[in-house]
């Protein structure tokens, strides 16, 4: 693995990485945590950051973190106190011991507060500013920004996976992308000069999968990967990505017509036959997964790119093809989702 | 000898589980899924050499064999260990799926009983406190990242994951720690290896952060 831009980064921001690495009490992992997982989490979902307030404890008491206690006081007694007062000292489990009403000078307030050996976390509008011992931390991380996280969970989750294909169907009316998954017409002339109509490159669903797979990671909070790097049933089109413990597939398959590995001639039209055909496979996968794989799967997702040259609805017929050793997966882990329209109009 | 070797392996996943969950807790981290389980102690044994620049003849956490199947990293005698506390009491299934708490047979001093060496139980207590800053959702996203996890991958084989001294892992936090001494020449001769893993996991998390894939 290399590491470009490295080296600037680190020589950009020299200041911090020293002072951070050598902050024993900023480096203790339980303070750490308690910003990472407790108070940046308390200040994200605070509506009004311009309700500024300043919390003070004493470093003495890191190590004596009950986090189960700090959970509760802090969405509890400590939320109450922010109401009346904008500077509340706490202990341990973060229980109230002192709460205030002070001049606003915040950067000044926060450092002096912070001297003999205590720690205080101003909430303000832009994120938490640390002091510890009599000193403003120039930033709590070397390597990331609190706009990186704010920009991080606007990202789509797939809570919203209807709107993430909305999204990506609107991608794809770019010709910058709908255009990478045709044929070029020498191609095609080579076969049949009088074929005046896009034809998809050999293996299309690779070209789909690779495209949407790129775009799914940049754009959502999850990591996808393809089937096949896990070594097992050499499954091509399949896509995977867990989120808090449970998988996800998507399956993908494609209507319209290819042209061959040779280029000798186009390739059978798939017709919607393909796609009530991916519906069987994918429930006939998902259950492998459950059954005989136990993987934890909580749903199974069919994709369907349609580049037929003329496009319509597919019949599902009622999806009552579909087996009935079949139906309790499609009835509780399986969803299809909308086809996406491929523009089958050459870009140029 | 054979027999005792492997009643003594047994006695030290056993320990390290518990080692792992003690470490949980105390950063108000309850319940641990399964998965999760396998990939913290993947990633203590593939750091591991990197931490400690210790030779393969050293490696106490050379007892685990982990190989990739569908849920990441996997080491069966895990698994086995997980059923055996499961069934004496030391873990509990509140909710009867994939996620372990602690259970009622475990007292403080049972994990240090069955462990000969405190240098792993505090290895590991700290990598559940670098992985605690992240939460257990982003263990999978840090585990894709891995550098020797991502080797194993692209061979499409079904090799083990090496987690030996010049693991690809411990080769990458070399060159990152290089990269340190190169933009501050002289100035991070303090740094721990345990600092550079750190800084090294804040790195993948902006990667992550910044949707910058593998």
């Amino acid at each position: 693995m290399s590491f470009p831009g490295l080296q600037a980064l680190i020589r950009a921001n020299r200041n911090s990485v020293l002072s951070l690495q050598k902050n024993q009490i900023f480096n203790h992992p339980k303070l750490k945590v308690l910003l990472s997982q407790h108070l940046s989490p308390f200040w994200e979902e605070r509506p009004n950051k311009g309700s500024m307030f300043l919390l003070v404890l004493q470093a003495a008491v890191i190590d004596d973190f009950d986090f189960d206690r700090v959970a509760v006081n802090l969405k509890g007694t400590v939320c109450e106190a922010t109401k009346k007062h904008n500077c509340i000292a706490i202990d341990a489990s973060f229980e109230v011991l002192e709460e205030s009403t002070m001049a606003d000078n915040y950067a000044d307030l926060a450092i002096t507060l912070s001297k003999d050996s205590h720690i205080t976390f101003f909430f303000g509008t832009h994120g938490i500013d640390v002091c510890i011992d009599g000193e403003r931390l120039q930033r709590v991380n070397v390597f990331y920004s609190e706009e990186d996280s704010r920009r991080f969970r606007e990202k789509y989750t797939l809570a919203e996976i209807e709107d993430i294909f909305a999204a990506y169907q609107h991608e794809l009316s770019d010709p910058s992308n709908y255009g990478l998954f045709f044929t070029d017409l020498t191609a095609i002339n080579r076969i049949n000069p009088n074929h005046h109509k896009q034809i998809l490159r050999n293996s299309p669903e690779k070209h789909f999968r690779d495209h949407l797979l790129k775009y799914l990671n940049q754009n959502t909070q999850h990591t996808f990967y393809k089937e096949i790097e896990l070594q097992t049933t050499k499954r091509e089109t399949d896509l995977f990505t867990e989120w808090e413990g449970r998988k996800y597939m998507i399956e993908i398959k494609w209507l319209g017509m290819s042209i061959k590995k040779d280029g000798s001639a186009f390739t059978q039209a798939m017709s919607e036959t393909a796609a009530r055909k991916g519906v069987t496979q994918s429930l006939e996968y998902i259950q492998e997964l459950v059954e005989k794989m136990r993987i934890n799967l909580k749903c199974g997702y069919l994709l369907v790119f349609d580049a037929r040259e003329r496009r319509q609805a597919i019949d599902y017929q009622g999806f009552t093809f579909i087996p009935s050793a079949l139906q309790a997966y499609y009835k509780h882990h399986f969803q299809l989702l909308p086809k996406l329209n491929v523009v089958n109009i050459h870009p140029a | 000898m054979q027999s005792s070797n492997n009643t003594l392996k047994k006695y030290r996943i056993n320990a390290d589980v518990l080692c792992l969950f003690q470490a949980a807790k105390s950063i108000g981290w309850h319940a641990v899924r399964e998965s999760s389980i396998h990939r913290i102690l993947y990633l203590s044994s593939v750091l591991y050499a990197f931490r400690s620049e210790q030779t393969d003849s050293d490696n106490p956490f050379g007892i685990y064999r982990f190989s990739i199947d569908k849920t990441g990293p996997y080491d069966s005698d895990i698994s086995r260990s997980l059923e055996f506390l499961y069934k004496d009491e030391y873990l509990e299934r509140p909710q009867h799926d994939d996620t372990y708490v602690i259970g009622n047979n475990v007292q403080p001093g049972n994990a240090r009983h069955h462990s000969a060496d405190s240098s792993r139980e505090e290895w590991i207590q700290i990598v559940v406190h670098i992985l605690g800053i992240y939460s257990e959702n982003r263990i999978y996203d840090f585990v894709f990242r891995d550098p020797e996890y991502q080797r194993v991958l692209k061979t499409n084989t079904q090799q083990g994951l090496d987690t030996d001294s010049d693991n690809q892992t411990a080769t990458t936090l070399r060159s990152f720690k290089e990269e340190f001494e190169a933009a501050l020449p002289g100035e991070v001769d303090s740094f721990s290896n345990q600092q550079y893993i750190e800084l090294y996991f804040e790195y993948i998390f902006s990667k992550i952060l910044k949707r910058d894939i593998v």
